[in-house]
C-alpha cells in the first residue's frame, strides 16, 4: 500500500515536472531567434559592373531549402555581408539606385498562381510580393532592371536575399547572401589610317593590284565609215573611305585640229557612218572590245557606262564608284570611235584625265 | 529510488530536447551539413582515407579546400559563412594604335579574382568590339589565329607567341593549391583568339584562392575597314555561386 503511494506520489510529481519543463522548454525555444534556413546555389548576375551604370538588370538564382510558397521576397544591398545593413541609410553601396527598379519578365520558382509585385520606395531594398502564390518552392530566379550600380569601382558589395512565406514580409523561411563587384571598364581604342589606291594605265593592272600598271595611249587606229575604231585602258581604285570613292573622266573629245568628233550623249550603240566617240566599263560584243569590272571590290560603273554595247562620253561624268569602303577593283575601259563620210581627215587624239575621290 | 532514477532521465531527455532542438541550424541535415567549422590549433596537417579527407591552414592567410570524392571542406586562420568576392579590373583602357593590313596590332589588360565560400565563379565579357561611325571591326566569332590584312578583333587569355609574344597564362596566387581559375575553352589556347560579347571567358570550378588573368587583344584590319578612330568597352562581369 505504502508503495502504490509512493508509486501515485512519484507519478504525479514526474507529470508535474513533465508539465513544468514542456511549458519552460515551449518557453526556451520560442526564446531562440528565428532562423531561416540558407538558400542554395544561389547567384546574382548583374549585366554590367561598370560603376554608377545605370539600367543594370540584376538576375538573382537559387534554391529554396524550403518548398514552401514564398509570397515575398525582400533584398536589401549591403556593403558588406552580415551585420548592420539599413536601407536608404548607412550599409548601402554609395551611387547605388535601386529606387527605378522594376521587375523584369516573371519571376519564377517560388510558387505559382497571381502576380507579382515591387515595391521600390526604399533605396536600396528590392521587395516584391504575391499573396496568391501557392503550390511549391523549388530552384527560383527573380530579376530586376532599371538598377543603378554603386559608383565606386573594383568594390564588393552584397544582397542579402530573404524569402517570406506571407506577403507582409514577416515570416521568413530561408535567407541567403550573394555578392558582385563593380570593375572599371576597359576602353579599347586604335585607328585606322585613310587609304587610297588608285592608278591607270593601259595595261598591267590585276583585279587586285596596280603594282603592274603601264602605258598611256590607245591607239584606235585608222577610222573609216564601215570600220570602228576600239581600244581599251585600264583603272584600279580601293579605298577605306567610310562613304566610298567616284570616278570621274575629264578632257575632251577626239580632236584634230579644229576638228571633233561628236561625243555620244546620251549613251547609244556604235553606229558605223555616225560620228561617234565613246566609252564605256563593260565587256562588249559590238564591238568586241572590254572586260567587265573585276576584283575583290563592289565598286560599280556609272549609269551611262554600265551597259554593255552602249557609250556614251560626257567631260565630268561618273564613270564608276563604290558606296563605301571597298576593296581592290579594276575597271576596263573601252573607246570606240566611228566617222562618217564627211569626217575631216587627220590625226585626232585627246588627253583624258580620270580623278578619284574618296569621301573618308 | 528506481522512480527517482527514472525521474532524473525523463528530465535529462526534456532538458537535451530543449537545449539543443531549437539550434540546430548550423549543424543540420538532409544529408548532413556543417555551414562553419573553426579549428583554433593542433590540427592535422593532411589526414585523409579513401573516403575523407582533412587539411588544415592554421595562421595562413587564404583558405585551403580539400575535398575526396564525396567530401570538401575548407580550413584556415579566418573561415566565414558570408560570400567573399575580390573582383579587380586592374586596366582601364587598351591601347592598340595605328591598325594595319600588313600588321597585327596587339595589347593586354588584366583582372584578378578571389572568390572563396564558393562553389566557384564565371567571367563573362560584355562589350561591342571597337568601332568607329557605326562600323565595328569584325569579332572572331569562331576562334582562330591572328591574319593580317583580314579585319579581326579577337582576345584570349594566355601566353601567345604569334602574331608576337605577348599575354599570360592565369596566374594562381599564391598557388596553384589554393586557387584555381582557369581560361575557358576558346579563350584557353595560345595564339587562338575568339570573342563573342556575353560570353564566360574565365571560370573556377569551384572556392578558389586569387587567380590573375591577362586579356591579350589582337585587331587587325582589311583594305576595306573605314579609316578613323575606333574604340569600344568592355565590361568585365564575375558572378559567384554561393
Amino acid at each position: 500500500m505504502k508503495s502504490k503511494q509512493l508509486i501515485r506520489k512519484s507519478g504525479s510529481r514526474l507529470r508535474a515536472l513533465v508539465a513544468a519543463f514542456v511549458i519552460a522548454g515551449v518557453t526556451i525555444v520560442q526564446a531562440v531567434p528565428v532562423s531561416a534556413a540558407q538558400l542554395t546555389s544561389r547567384s546574382v548576375t548583374v549585366s554590367s559592373s561598370a560603376p554608377s551604370e545605370t539600367g543594370v538588370t540584376y538576375t538573382f538564382n537559387f534554391d529554396t531549402a524550403d518548398t514552401t510558397p514564398v509570397q515575398s521576397v525582400n533584398i536589401d544591398f549591403c556593403t558588406t555581408a552580415s551585420g548592420t545593413c539599413t536601407p536608404a541609410g548607412t550599409g548601402v553601396p554609395s551611387g547605388l539606385t535601386t529606387t527605378g527598379a522594376a521587375i523584369s519578365g516573371t519571376p519564377s520558382g517560388l510558387g505559382t498562381g497571381g502576380s507579382w509585385t515591387g515595391v521600390f520606395t526604399t533605396n536600396g531594398r528590392l521587395r516584391i510580393s504575391n499573396a496568391s502564390s501557392a503550390g511549391t518552392a523549388g530552384t527560383a530566379s527573380v530579376a530586376f532592371s532599371g538598377i543603378t550600380n554603386p559608383s565606386t569601382a573594383n568594390s564588393t558589395y552584397y544582397m542579402r536575399v530573404t524569402t517570406y512565406s506571407d506577403a507582409a514580409y514577416t515570416t521568413p523561411i530561408d535567407t541567403g547572401t550573394v555578392a558582385a563587384s563593380t570593375a572599371n571598364q576597359i576602353t579599347v581604342s586604335a585607328s585606322v589610317d585613310e587609304t587610297l589606291t588608285f592608278c591607270t594605265g593601259t595595261s598591267g593592272i590585276t583585279t587586285s593590284s596596280c603594282s603592274g600598271a603601264t602605258g598611256t595611249s590607245v591607239n584606235l587606229g585608222t577610222l573609216t565609215p564601215s570600220t570602228t575604231g576600239s581600244g581599251t585602258s585600264q583603272m584600279g581604285a580601293a579605298t577605306n573611305a567610310g562613304s566610298g570613292y567616284a570616278i570621274t573622266v575629264d578632257g575632251t573629245t577626239l580632236t584634230s585640229g579644229a576638228n571633233t568628233l561628236t561625243a555620244v550623249d546620251p549613251a547609244a550603240a556604235s553606229a558605223q557612218g555616225t560620228e561617234q566617240f565613246g566609252m564605256n566599263l563593260m565587256a562588249n560584243t559590238t564591238p568586241a572590245v572590254g572586260t567587265a569590272p573585276g576584283g575583290a571590290g563592289s565598286a560599280a560603273p556609272a549609269a551611262g557606262y554600265n551597259t554593255a554595247d552602249s557609250f556614251k562620253f560626257t567631260p565630268g561624268d561618273t564613270v564608276a564608284s563604290s558606296t563605301g569602303a571597298d576593296d581592290f577593283r579594276r575597271f576596263t575601259v573601252s573607246y570606240i570611235a566611228n566617222v562618217g563620210n564627211a569626217t575631216e581627215p587627220g590625226n585626232y587624239s585627246t588627253t583624258l584625265t580620270y580623278v578619284c575621290t574618296a569621301t573618308f | 529510488m528506481l522512480f527517482r532514477k527514472r525521474q532524473a532521465v525523463v528530465i535529462a531527455a526534456i532538458f537535451l530536447v530543449v537545449l539543443f532542438g531549437g539550434s540546430v541550424s548550423a549543424l543540420r541535415s538532409n544529408s548532413y551539413q556543417i555551414e562553419e567549422d573553426f579549428i583554433g590549433g593542433g590540427g592535422a596537417i593532411d589526414a585523409a582515407s579513401n573516403s575523407y579527407r582533412s587539411q588544415d591552414s592554421i595562421g595562413a592567410t587564404a583558405v585551403g579546400p580539400s575535398a575526396s570524392a564525396h567530401n570538401g571542406t575548407q580550413s584556415g586562420a579566418t573561415t566565414t559563412d558570408d560570400p567573399m568576392l575580390e573582383f579587380s579590373v586592374n586596366s582601364s583602357g587598351v591601347a592598340l594604335g595605328q591598325l594595319s593590313t600588313s600588321l597585327t596590332r596587339t595589347g593586354t589588360a588584366t583582372f584578378s579574382v578571389r572568390n572563396y565560400t564558393s562553389y566557384g565563379y564565371v567571367v563573362q565579357v560584355v562589350g561591342a568590339p571597337p568601332a568607329n561611325n557605326g562600323h565595328e571591326l569584325a569579332a572572331m566569332t569562331s576562334t582562330a589565329s591572328s591574319s593580317a590584312g583580314t579585319e579581326q578583333f579577337g582576345i584570349n587569355l594566355m601566353a601567345n607567341t604569334n602574331p608576337q609574344t605577348f599575354g599570360a597564362v592565369p596566374v594562381q596566387v599564391p598557388s596553384g593549391d589554393f586557387s584555381y581559375g582557369q581560361a575557358e575553352s576558346g579563350y584557353n589556347t595560345a595564339n587562338q583568339y575568339r570573342y563573342n560579347s556575353g560570353e564566360i571567358i574565365a571560370r573556377a570550378p569551384k572556392s578558389s584562392g586569387q587567380t590573375d588573368y591577362t586579356i591579350s587583344y589582337i585587331a587587325n584590319i582589311s583594305n576595306q575597314t573605314p579609316s578613323g578612330a575606333y574604340t569600344g568597352k568592355q565590361t568585365i562581369i564575375c558572378t559567384g555561386t554561393y
